[in-house]
């Protein structure tokens, strides 16, 4: 879709300071047809990459150029871009708004209505349409970004952290469109994120940078399975000398208020609860750990 | 060309829905009441008075509109991200920043549509009568409106908000006080800064071209070359100042 050739990006902070870094030599490629999680902790420079991406902002050095010989009209007028945390025109209602979004892709008014109509019942705010932007929550806020920027059957979409804000119910229905729009309507699709579990869950391949460069690229399948080993957390009823046995199974024990809880890798988590049943421990609740940013990141940084 | 005038219908359309034309009715009303009294109860000619003091209270009510909307036309669409929605679309930035412009300046001309009115009301009120330098000074007011506007919107692209407000009353104030300061005797007797303030008028805005409050107040005519040459002026100013802010905005980066 598109390829990142050595991009780098630096903020004048101070007049007599060096400028910082935000990205440095940043190079990959965005396969066609795929959705692709790009994963980074806060501040890593997924919002500032997807800024240059966008044309918002002029990178340092570096280009990136659109496939297929794509002229950068085109690229934009097959594009839909959510930025993160949008607000919008607050006096405008949410049809207001999405008319306006439609003419700007120069889409016809019956074309722009029947969308408006479609994407707003997928997102579960049509209810809402005709109230001003002002009255919206941030959940509605971000339904009607997403459908704004699905309105006009774009070939690429580009979410910077399109499941925050949102509630258990909304992440999935937003995880769920993303699958829809990829597998039915063969869009590629590139968002940002900062957690592991969410971007594993939808997406195929990942981008993974940290402190502005990049630690990995490819599948995300791969990348789970050689970085860290799942975790399992146990919460059990006391926490006892008797489990001296299977004290090297566990990586920690931890207690908070009256609340035991032990962690061990997955791949002893049998010997360890034999090893409880033994000593009359009770389980109370056994969770799969899903794997944290730092682990997956501080693992590839070796 | 219709995607400036798209961007330029949502921005009047979103301002209209805004409280800011309700304040301007208020302002309009406060100043009608103002304008009465001062009239009422001062010595002189009421009807001078009130021309003199309410045309000129609106004129100056304008330019704090062009400047409370102006400050806001960039700063509001970025930190409201909006402009990302608008400008990931097929739309050029010069197209954006003209159609902003233009719908902004649709509501400042209803503006001052507004509160001149209302200052014309107590005028009549008072036995005054209608001419042709009316209209041709809610031009001017526009006019003047306009290119605070610009100069707002021209420091917004390259400072912050505190220092763009600060530097646009200034350059507001020089404007009017540097023209009239070359009719004082003492800038007369002194070559080099007579030279000096002129050279001002040259670069920055001369917006006392714009006041006719006196001849207007006073029923006096004013030269039909006199309004010509500020109208050209006016214009090749907007035209300069307009394009200066859509090259800086196409440079620019939106963070
Ligand atoms: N306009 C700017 N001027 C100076 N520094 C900036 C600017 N924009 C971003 N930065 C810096 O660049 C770095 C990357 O910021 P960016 O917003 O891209 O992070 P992010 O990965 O999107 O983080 P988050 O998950 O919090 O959204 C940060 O350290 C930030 O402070
Ligand atoms: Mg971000």
């Amino acid at each position: 879709m598109f390829t990142v050739k050595n991009i780098r990006k630096e903020f004048i902070v101070d007049f007599w300071k060096d400028p910082f870094v935000a990205l440095e030599d940043l190079s990959f490629e965005l396969e066609k047809g795929k959705i692709t999680g790009f994963l980074g902790a806060n501040g890593a420079g997924k919002t500032t990459f997807l800024k240059i991406l966008l044309r918002f902002i002029q990178p340092s050095s570096g280009e990136i150029s659109y496939l297929d010989g794509v002229s950068t009209n085109d690229f934009f007028k097959n594009l839909g871009y959510m930025p993160e945390r949008p607000y919008y025109y607050e006096y405008l209602t949410g049809r207001e708004f999405l008319r306006y979004c439609g003419k700007l892709q120069n889409l016809k008014s019956d074309k722009i209505d029947k969308a408006i109509d479609f994407w707003t019942h997928e997102l579960k705010v049509n209810f809402a349409l005709d109230r001003n932007l002002k009255s919206y929550s941030k959940g509605m806020l971000q339904r009607i970004g997403f459908a704004s920027a699905l309105l006009h059957d774009p070939s690429l979409v580009v979410l910077d952290e399109p499941l925050s804000g949102l509630d258990p119910m909304g992440r999935k229905e937003f995880k769920d469109i993303l699958l829809k729009v990829n597998q039915e309507f063969g869009c590629t699709v590139f968002f940002s994120s900062h957690i592991v579990s969410d971007v594993e869950e939808v997406s195929e391949n990942v981008v993974v940078i940290d402190k502005g460069s990049l630690v990995y690229q490819g599948n995300i399948n791969s990348l789970l399975d050689q970085s860290a080993s799942k975790l399992v957390k146990i919460e059990v009823d006391r926490v006892s000398d008797e489990l001296q046995k299977a004290e090297h199974q566990i990586i920690e024990k931890m207690t908070i208020g009256s609340r035991n809880y032990l962690y061990c890798y997955k791949e002893n988590q049998e010997k360890l609860i034999k090893e409880m049943a033994n000593s009359s421990i009770n389980i109370i609740s056994l969770n799969q750990e899903s794997y944290s940013l730092e682990e997956v990141v501080y693992k590839l940084n070796g | 060309m219709d995607k400036t005038l798209l961007i330029a219908k949502y921005t009047f359309k979103q301002l209209l829905k805004s409280k800011i034309m309700f304040n301007c009715f208020w302002l309009g009303l406060a100043l009608m009441l103002f304008t009465y009294i001062t009239s009422e109860f001062s010595f002189g000619n009421p009807k001078v008075i009130a021309m003199d003091f309410g045309v000129g209270v609106s004129s100056l009510a304008s330019v704090a509109v062009a400047i409370f909307l102006g400050v806001s036309l960039l700063s509001e669409e970025i930190e409201s991200r909006t402009v990302y929605i608008t400008l990931s679309r097929p739309i050029a930035r010069s197209s954006f920043i003209f159609g902003k412009i233009l719908g902004m300046s649709l509501i400042l001309f209803l503006n001052t549509l507004i509160i001149l009115s209302c200052s014309l009301v107590i005028f009549f009120l008072f036995g005054g009568e209608w001419s042709t330098l009316i209209p041709v000074y809610l031009i001017f007011s526009m006019f003047e409106a306009l290119l605070i506007l610009l100069v707002v919107v021209f420091f917004s692209l390259i400072t912050n908000k505190v220092l763009s407000v600060m530097n646009t009353i200034v350059i507001f104030i020089l404007g009017h006080a540097i023209p009239n300061s070359l009719d004082i005797n003492m800038v007369k007797n002194n070559p080099l800064l007579e030279n000096l303030l002129k050279g001002y008028t040259y670069i920055f805005p001369d917006l006392d071209r714009f006041n006719i409050k006196k001849e207007l107040s006073l029923s006096f005519q004013v030269d039909t070359t006199l309004i010509f040459n500020s109208s050209a002026y006016a214009i090749s100013y907007i035209v300069l100042l307009m394009s200066v802010i859509i090259y800086i905005f196409k440079n620019k980066d939106l963070t």
